[in-house]
């Protein structure tokens, strides 16, 4: 049996087992860190709120008393635990139920009734088609109604009551989840946009003219712009109450459907683009994500990917003549920062122009006396790692946590933690894309020098305590008498994989108990025939065989010659 | 072989039943929803006895080791020809196979309950396939994690050691998710965990 082979097995898989349990550890520890952090912030949450009046669009009217107008922008955060969605579990289950705002990335179901009977929209990959299923009641002229079962499939050259290759094929689809009719989705492939009708006397399905192969648009979402929705929201205050003839009722701002007939588009990019629903032409830009407040300078960081979360909410003003005349107001844009400490809030005017805009601060106070001055606002951010009670503790837990990784995993996660998509962070047991030393690889506002010796500065730690451990287990093996190459192998393990690679060691170095060396005096192994450090064999008195041999016996002499005298003595050595 | 797996199962004939038993339950509680529609119910009572399963298949691995440890039924095993790694063989194989058989008829009880209520079930194969195979994966790494703390001679460090690694292994599954990068970490963990387990016991001296 190779030995040394099946050795080499049990401490791999015992590291693998060390690494595993040591992520999760450090996981759970730094996951605790992050949600006491967010619960520094004055409520537990982060909010804003924006002024609106009819001078911000340039209206000349004067403003009627007795119609209500959208006044503020209202933007918040969700709780510390509503941080919980981003977990592995929750996060899984997130994407792969439709109909959630900013939720079902994975699911190709669009639409789910819950009702037996209620209308059900996929997309049907070995079709290639989208397939609407539903009962439809048709009323009757004596006013009875009768129910029927019915399917349909489109694809992007027709729509039919059966499945027809003729219809085309879908390949990589962004959809419209709220309207469906028409329904807006766009293929990445065939790279235009589809208006699919559904309603039973009205179903076409309209193509719109292609990009050009270097047209830099490429759509993530169509009219509903939302990620992570328990985490941040936008909406108009105050809402409308109308009482009167009809019972009370409130009427909200927020609306997805814009008088103009005009829908958003969210791009690869950041950017929101408006979208002509009638001729499906993008018509003008409107706007961008806005970048929150970050530790470090995240300028250009505006991709849906590098948001936790995000909320775009289209409003409409009402018209000058009745209260049923409405307007395109804009849009609110409300953005979480990568760490859920920083928001920003903005709203857009119906050409995409910036009407106002705000960050969350927290304003610090320095002691005087009895009271306190306000010495000017910090971002919430900056605050919440350095300024609020215990926020410096809280970033010094985090800080030692981070170094206590494997110095392999931090410079993976200072290169990859730049491209890794925002929630990662929430589910990532190896590397670490939220960690200092990431935020540093991110730093829009340093060169590249800059950030890889802040990167050098963050990691040191974790390196000077690999390079410890590693010296303590050298110095425990040559004890033990490993070969110098196993020593070699396992230094350079602990170098690189810090912490796992020792306990690693510690767990499957051998155990057995040293025995004074009679030679050197040092500790040496029993199970060996040479102490490693002298080469001295075991001495053991009572095996050695005695210095003196008797030598030369001489000969029997034969019975005939019994009487011949015996030699006088023999010889002794 | 097989003589080696009829001993391994009549050895802890007591934890390979109670297995058998909640997993029964388990079908029967989705039995019942299929024909009454039992609620809330039918998502509470399963997920408790999931629970159970998962830590009785901990134990089963623990109680393996443990009683060849204490009882020195290895000892006794090699003396009829039969080799350690046969002998562990034929315990892992008991294992694994007493996980699948409890934990496959729930979840098809499962399927079938949701099937009846819940129209598109179609639609949500792959993710009803990857939970499935995550929870098979979860029972594994629960043995495995019995397998590995059931050898320690400490009955603390047994008991401590056996409900901090199954509170780990199962936030595994929390923190990645049901995914294909979950799964990986998990059959990883457990092959590793089987690995370490068959060293230190073909290891030990008899």
């Amino acid at each position: 049996m190779n030995t040394r082979k099946y050795n080499i097995f049990s401490v791999l898989a015992t590291g693998m087992v060390v690494l595993v349990l040591l992520s999760l550890s450090l996981f759970w520890l730094r996951f605790l860190v992050s949600v006491r952090r967010r619960a520094l912030l004055p409520g537990g949450s982060l909010s804003l709120t924006l002024p609106l009046s009819p001078r911000s669009w340039g209206l000349t009217e004067k403003p009627d008393p007795n119609r209500p107008f959208p006044a503020l922008v209202h933007g918040a955060t969700g709780t510390a635990f509503d941080f919980l969605v981003s977990l592995g579990a929750p996060h899984y289950v997130w994407t792969w139920l439709p109909c959630l705002p900013g939720g079902a990335a994975q699911s190709p179901i669009y639409r789910w009734g819950e009702e037996p009977g209620g209308p059900l929209l996929y997309y049907d990959s070995s079709l290639g088609q989208i397939v609407y299923q539903a009962t439809e009641v048709t009323r009757r002229e004596d006013g009875t109604s009768t129910e029927r079962h019915v399917a349909y499939y489109a694809g992007p050259e027709g729509i039919g009551s059966e499945p027809d290759p003729k219809h085309g094929r879908f390949r990589s689809l962004v959809v419209d989840p709220l309207c469906l009719n028409p329904q807006i989705v766009y293929d990445r492939v065939l790279r235009r946009f589809f208006a699919i009708r559904w309603r039973q006397q009205e179903q076409t399905v309209q193509a719109g003219p292609p990009l050009a192969d270097d047209d830099p648009h490429q759509p993530v979402q169509i009219r509903v712009l939302a990620k992570c929705t328990p985490l941040v929201g936008a909406s108009i205050l105050p809402g409308r109450h109308v009482s009167g003839e009809n019972a009370p009722r409130s009427i909200h701002w927020e609306s997805y459907f814009l008088p103009s007939g005009r829908l958003l588009v969210l791009d690869a990019s950041g950017r929101i683009d408006l979208l002509d629903q009638q001729k499906l032409e993008y018509v003008h830009s409107a706007g961008a994500l806005p970048v929150p407040p970050g530790l470090f300078d995240s300028a250009g960081a505006n991709r849906p990917e590098d948001f936790v979360a995000y909320d775009v909410k289209p409003f409409y003003l009402p018209g000058p003549r009745g209260d049923w005349e409405r307007r395109d107001g804009g849009w609110a844009v409300a953005s979480l920062s990568r760490e859920g400490l920083g928001m920003h809030l903005s709203v857009f005017d119906p050409n995409g122009r910036p009407l106002a805009e705000s960050e969350t601060e927290i304003t610090q106070y320095i002691a005087l006396g009895r009271g306190g001055a306000p010495q000017g606002p910090i971002s919430s951010t900056r605050a919440a790692y350095f300024t609020l009670p215990s926020a410096q503790v809280l970033t010094g837990a985090q800080f030692v946590l981070e170094n206590l990784h494997p110095p392999l995993l931090l410079v993976l996660s200072y290169l990859a933690g730049p491209h890794m998509e925002a929630t990662a962070g929430s589910r990532s047991l190896f590397l670490l894309p939220d960690s200092f030393i990431a935020m540093a690889a991110r730093d829009a506002g340093s060169t590249l020098i800059d950030r890889i010796f802040l990167a050098v500065v963050l990691g040191f730690p974790a390196v000077f305590l690999a390079v410890w451990l590693a010296a303590r287990m050298g110095r425990d093996a040559r004890r033990m008498g490993l070969s110098k190459n196993t020593r070699l192998g396992w230094w350079i393990a602990t170098v690189i994989l810090g912490l796992p690679a020792y306990i690693t060691y510690r767990l499957m170095r051998p155990r057995v108990t040293l025995v004074t060396c009679a030679n050197c005096g040092v500790g040496r192994r029993p199970d060996q025939e040479k102490c490693h450090h002298c080469g001295s064999p075991w001495v053991v008195p009572e095996l050695t065989p005695p210095a003196w041999r008797v030598l030369g016996e001489p000969e029997p002499a034969e019975e005939n010659s019994l009487s011949r005298e015996p030699q006088a003595d023999s010889q002794v050595q | 072989m097989w003589s080696l797996i009829e001993r391994e199962i009549r050895d802890n004939i007591v934890n390979v039943a109670g297995l058998f038993i909640i997993s029964a339950i388990m079908v029967g509680v989705f039995v019942c929803d299929y024909f009454w529609d039992l609620g809330g119910a039918a998502v509470s009572v399963p997920s408790l006895l999931l629970g159970l399963m998962l830590l009785g298949f901990a134990m089963l691995g623990a109680s393996q080791m443990y009683g060849d440890r204490t009882n020195r039924i290895s000892s006794l095993l090699s003396t009829l020809a039969a080799t350690r790694n046969r002998i562990f063989l034929a315990r892992i194989l008991v294992g694994l196979v007493v996980v699948l058989v409890s934990l496959v008829p729930g979840i098809v009880g499962a399927l079938a309950s949701l099937r009846a209520d819940w129209a598109p079930v179609e639609l949500f194969r792959r993710p009803l396939a990857e939970i499935s195979i995550m929870i098979v994966l979860t029972g594994w790494t629960c043995y495995g994690v019995g397998l590995l703390i059931g050898w320690s001679p400490n009955k603390a460090h047994r008991l401590v050691g056996l409900f901090l690694l199954l509170v780990l292994a199962l936030s595994l599954v929390v923190v990645k998710g049901f995914g294909p990068e979950a799964m990986a970490i998990l059959s990883l963990s457990l092959g590793a965990t089987l690995v370490r387990t068959w060293h230190t016991f073909t290891s030990a001296s008899l």
